[in-house]
C-alpha cells in the first residue's frame, strides 16, 4: 500500500469518526439517547437532544465570534439527475442499470421506483425544462448525511456510490426545513419584492446563527433568477470590516446604522460524476472540482451605532435589523451585480412521503431502508425480500446543453431544448469498495470550473410597496367560516 | 437618544470621540452601488427606522413598568397584568384554564427543482389538535406565564409525535417566550430547547404554530377583514361554532427572529389568537375549555 493510500485510508477513517462524533452535536451519546435512536428508527426526528443555543442578534457578537463558519460534516458534491435524462432511473452511470432499478431488484420488486421515476421525473413528464431535477433532493441530503464513500451490497446488488447518492437525492426531496426567502419564478418576479429576497440582514442571520453557531447546513438556492440551482453550503467567511466601512446613520433614518460587508461563500458542486468522492473543504481560495464560491457585498444595518476600539475590533453596536412591510422585506442592500441568493434553506429531517407529496416524491424509496441497508459499513440484506434480476434502465433521451450552469438569462421563456448531462466528464463509477480521495486540485482555474453565473441586472423597479399604513391582513374576503358573533359576555 | 447595549458606562467617553465622526460619516454614496434604486433605498431606510422605534418604544414600557413594580410601597400587581396580552384577554392568566387550538404544518416546497404548479402547492399539510393549560402564574420578581401544551387524538387527527408528552412554553411580561421544552415519554428530565429563533432537532413540532407570539413590538391595526384559512382549519372551525368577529378584534404584523411575517389576529377577551400564521403553518384557537371564572 502507498503511502499516499495510507494517508487517504486514515483520512477516511478519520472523515467517518468526524461524521459520527458531529452527528451527536458534540455531546456524548447517552444509553437513551441509543435506545431512542434505535426506537425512533421510522422517525424522522430521531433525536431527543434538545438545543439551547439561543438566536443571536448582535452584530458585535456575532462579527467577532462568527465571521467564519463551516458546515459539519461538511456537506458532500453530488450530482442533480435532470428529469429530461430520466432522473434516477438513468443508467448512464451504472453500466445500463440505473439506481431505482437497483433499489426495486433489491427489494424483490415490491417497489416500482423506476417506472414511477420515469413517469414522474422523466422527460415525458408535462411542461418538463432543462433545469427540473433532482438538486433539492441531493442538497437536504448532503446536509443530513455524512458522504457515502463505500459501495453497497444487498441481497446479492452491489450499489455504487453513485447509487446510493442517488437514492439520497431522491428520499431527500421530501424535507421538513426552515426557508428563508421567497423564490423568484418567472419573469414578472424580477419586477416584484421576491426578486431583492433573501435580504443581507437575514443573509446574515441565518449564516453567523445556523452555520456559524450551530456548524448546521444551510443551502441555497445560487440563482438569483428564475431556475432553482439549489446548493449545500460548505462554509462562509466575511471579511472582518474596517472602521471605514462603517456608513454611520443616513439622517432621513437616525436609527438605522449602516456598515458595508464583504464575504465570500462556497458550496460544494453538482456538475461532477455522480459517484464523485468529494475532497477535503477549508475555505479554498480557488475553486476546485468539488467546491466552488462566491463574494458578494452587501450593506448591512443595525439598530444602534456599531463603535471601533483603538484595535479596529468591533466593540459594541446594536441588533441585526430584518423587518418587512407587507411582502417588501427590509433588513440591508445588496451591491449590485453580485448574485445574491434567491433564498436560503436549513433542512431538518427527510420525512415519509405525503399524500400531498405523491405527485412529487417518489413513493417507493424509503429513506428507513436506506438507512437500514446501505448506509451500514458494506451494506446490509434484506431478508424480508428475494431478489430479482435488475430491469435494465430505460433509454435516455438525447443531450444538449452542458448541465451545471443555470441560463444567464432573467427571461421567463422555457428553454427550448432538453438537457443535458454531464457526458464529457462522466468517469465510470467506481467499482472497488474505497475510491481515493481524489487530490487537491493545484491552484489556479481549471478548465472544469465554469463561470459563476450571475443574474442580469432587471429593469429598476418603479416602486416597492411604499412606508404607510399597516396592510389589512391578507385575503381580506370574509370567509364562509367566519361569521361575527355577537359579542362575548365576560 | 442613542441607545448603546453592550458598552459599559465607563467606555463611553472614551469612544465618544471614535464614535462621532462614524455617526456623522458621509451618507450620500452609500446608496450609489446597490441593488435598488435611490427610492427603494430611501423607503426601504424608512420602514427599518419604524421598526426600531416600535423596539424603542416597548423596551421604554418594559422598563418603566418594571420599575413601577420594583417601587417601595407599591403592591405587586397581577402578573403580566400591564402586558398587551392581558389587556386582550381582559385579566390575567389563571392556572387551570385551557383551551383548544387546531394547527397545520406545511413543509416548504419553494426549493423543488420545477416550476410545475402542482409540485409546488404545499398540499393539506399536517394538522394536529392541541390542548393549552396554564400551569403556572408567577406575580412576583419578573411576571411570567407558563403554558402546557398537549397533543389531542381528536376529531379525526392522530397526535402528530406520539414521542412527546407535552411542550412547556414560559412567556414574560412582553409576550417574549424565555423557556421552552419538551416532555417525552419514559424521561423525566424535559428537554430544553431554543425559545425563539433557532429550531431544534426534537421533533417535528418545532414547526408547528404553536410558540406565544410576541406581538408587543408589532404593528397593531384593527382587522376589516378575516383571512382566508386553509381548507382543514376551515372544517374545523365551522365545526367549532365560534366564529371570529374582526370589530372585537386586534390584527398584529410582527416579524420573526429573521424577519419572515408572523401575523396573529386575537379577539378580545380570548385566552389565545383567533388566527396565529407563521412561517410554519397556521393555527386557530377552537375554544375555551375549563377552567376559567
Amino acid at each position: 500500500m502507498s503511502r499516499i493510500q495510507k494517508f487517504l485510508g486514515l483520512l477516511f477513517l478519520a472523515l467517518f469518526a468526524g461524521a459520527l462524533a458531529l452527528s451527536s452535536c458534540g455531546k456524548p451519546m447517552s444509553a437513551e439517547d441509543e435506545a431512542d435512536e434505535q426506537a425512533g428508527l421510522n422517525n424522522p426526528y430521531p433525536n431527543f437532544r434538545g438545543n439551547e443555543v439561543r438566536g443571536e442578534k448582535n452584530f458585535a457578537v456575532l462579527i467577532n465570534n462568527h465571521a467564519t463558519g463551516k458546515a459539519e460534516p461538511t456537506p458532500w458534491a453530488g450530482f442533480w439527475w435532470p428529469y429530461t435524462s430520466n432522473g434516477i432511473a438513468s443508467g448512464a452511470y451504472g453500466g445500463g442499470a440505473s439506481p431505482a432499478g437497483k433499489y426495486d431488484a433489491a427489494r424483490g420488486g415490491a417497489t416500482q421506483s423506476q417506472s414511477w421515476e420515469m413517469a414522474v421525473h422523466g422527460p415525458k413528464v408535462k411542461g418538463v425544462q432543462g433545469w427540473w431535477g433532482h438538486c433539492n433532493g441531493w442538497t437536504a441530503s448532503a446536509a443530513l448525511f455524512p458522504e457515502p464513500r463505500e459501495d453497497a451490497m444487498v441481497n446479492g446488488i452491489r450499489f455504487h456510490v453513485s447509487d446510493i447518492k442517488a437514492l439520497l437525492s431522491e428520499a431527500g426531496m421530501s424535507a421538513s426545513a426552515d426557508f428563508f426567502g421567497n423564490r423568484v419564478d418567472w419573469g414578472q418576479d424580477y419586477n416584484n419584492n421576491k426578486f431583492h429576497d433573501t435580504v443581507p440582514d437575514q443573509f446574515f442571520l441565518v449564516l453567523t446563527n445556523y452555520m456559524g453557531k450551530l456548524k448546521q447546513g444551510v443551502l441555497l438556492d445560487r440563482f438569483t433568477g428564475h431556475e432553482v440551482w439549489n446548493q449545500p453550503m460548505a462554509g462562509y467567511r466575511f471579511e472582518y470590516p474596517k472602521p471605514s466601512d462603517y456608513l454611520g446613520a443616513d439622517p432621513q433614518a437616525p436609527s438605522v446604522y449602516r456598515i458595508q460587508l464583504t464575504t465570500t461563500i462556497w458550496w460544494a458542486r453538482d456538475d461532477v460524476p455522480p459517484g464523485v468522492l468529494t475532497g477535503p473543504f477549508d475555505f479554498q481560495p480557488v475553486d476546485d472540482e468539488h467546491f466552488q464560491s462566491r463574494t458578494l457585498r452587501l450593506e448591512l444595518w443595525v439598530d444602534a451605532p456599531i463603535v471601533f476600539g483603538a484595535d479596529g475590533k468591533v466593540q459594541s453596536s446594536g441588533n441585526v435589523i430584518v423587518t418587512r412591510q407587507g411582502d417588501y422585506h427590509v433588513g440591508g442592500v445588496w451591491k449590485e451585480g453580485d448574485g445574491w441568493p434567491d433564498y436560503l434553506w436549513v433542512p431538518y429531517s427527510i420525512v415519509k412521503t405525503t399524500e400531498q407529496d405523491q405527485d412529487f416524491v417518489n413513493p417507493y424509496i424509503d429513506i428507513d431502508w436506506i438507512k437500514k441497508h446501505l448506509l451500514v459499513p458494506g451494506g446490509a440484506d434484506d431478508p424480508t425480500a428475494s431478489p430479482r434480476p435488475i430491469q435494465p434502465a430505460p433509454s435516455s433521451g438525447p443531450s444538449a446543453r452542458p448541465s451545471g450552469q443555470p441560463s444567464t438569462l432573467p427571461s421567463g421563456a422555457p428553454i427550448p431544448t432538453p438537457t443535458p448531462l454531464p457526458t464529457t466528464t462522466i468517469r465510470p463509477t467506481p467499482t472497488s469498495t474505497f475510491t481515493p480521495i481524489p487530490m487537491p486540485t493545484p491552484p489556479g482555474p481549471t478548465s472544469t470550473v465554469t463561470p459563476i453565473p450571475m443574474p442580469t441586472r432587471p429593469p429598476v423597479v418603479p416602486v416597492p410597496p411604499a412606508p404607510g399604513p399597516a396592510p389589512v391582513p391578507p385575503a381580506p374576503a370574509p370567509t364562509a367560516t367566519f361569521t361575527p358573533l355577537p359579542p362575548i359576555t365576560p | 437618544m442613542l441607545f448603546l447595549p453592550n458598552l459599559s458606562a465607563k467606555a463611553i467617553p472614551g469612544l465618544a470621540l471614535l464614535v462621532l465622526p462614524l455617526i456623522v460619516a458621509p451618507t450620500g454614496a452609500a446608496h450609489a452601488s446597490v441593488s435598488v434604486s435611490e427610492r427603494e433605498y430611501r423607503d426601504a431606510l424608512a420602514i427599518a427606522q419604524k421598526k426600531v422605534e416600535r423596539a424603542q418604544s416597548a423596551a421604554t414600557s418594559a422598563r418603566v413598568r418594571h420599575n413601577a413594580r420594583m417601587a417601595p410601597g407599591v403592591a405587586a400587581p397581577e402578573a403580566l397584568s400591564s402586558a398587551i396580552v392581558i389587556r386582550l384577554l381582559g385579566r390575567d392568566y389563571r392556572v387551570g384554564e385551557s383551551w383548544l387550538v387546531a394547527a397545520t404544518q406545511f413543509d416548504p416546497t419553494e426549493m423543488r427543482r420545477t416550476d410545475d404548479p402542482h409540485s409546488l402547492n404545499p398540499g393539506k399539510g399536517r394538522t394536529g389538535i392541541f390542548r393549552y393549560e396554564v400551569v403556572a402564574v408567577k406575580s412576583s420578581g419578573t411576571p411570567e406565564v407558563t403554558l402546557r401544551i398537549t397533543q389531542q387524538q381528536s376529531q379525526g387527527f392522530p397526535r402528530i409525535d406520539t414521542r412527546i408528552e407535552a411542550l412547556e412554553l414560559t412567556f414574560s411580561d412582553h409576550s417574549r417566550q424565555t423557556r421552552k421544552a419538551y416532555r417525552v415519554r419514559g424521561r423525566e428530565a424535559p428537554i430544553p430547547v431554543a425559545p425563539e429563533a433557532l429550531r431544534a432537532q426534537t421533533s417535528i413540532l418545532e414547526f408547528f404554530p404553536l410558540d406565544v407570539p410576541e406581538i408587543e413590538t408589532a404593528e397593531a391595526t384593527t382587522p376589516r377583514a378575516l383571512p382566508a384559512l386553509p381548507d382543514t382549519l376551515a372544517r374545523l372551525r365551522e365545526e367549532a361554532g365560534a366564529p371570529v368577529d374582526p370589530k372585537r378584534s386586534l390584527w398584529f404584523e410582527q416579524d420573526d427572529f429573521f424577519g419572515r411575517p408572523v401575523q396573529v389576529l386575537w379577539q378580545k377577551g380570548d385566552p389565545w389568537p383567533a388566527y396565529l400564521k407563521t412561517p410554519g403553518g397556521t393555527a386557530i384557537l377552537l375554544r375555551a375549555e375549563g377552567g376559567q371564572s
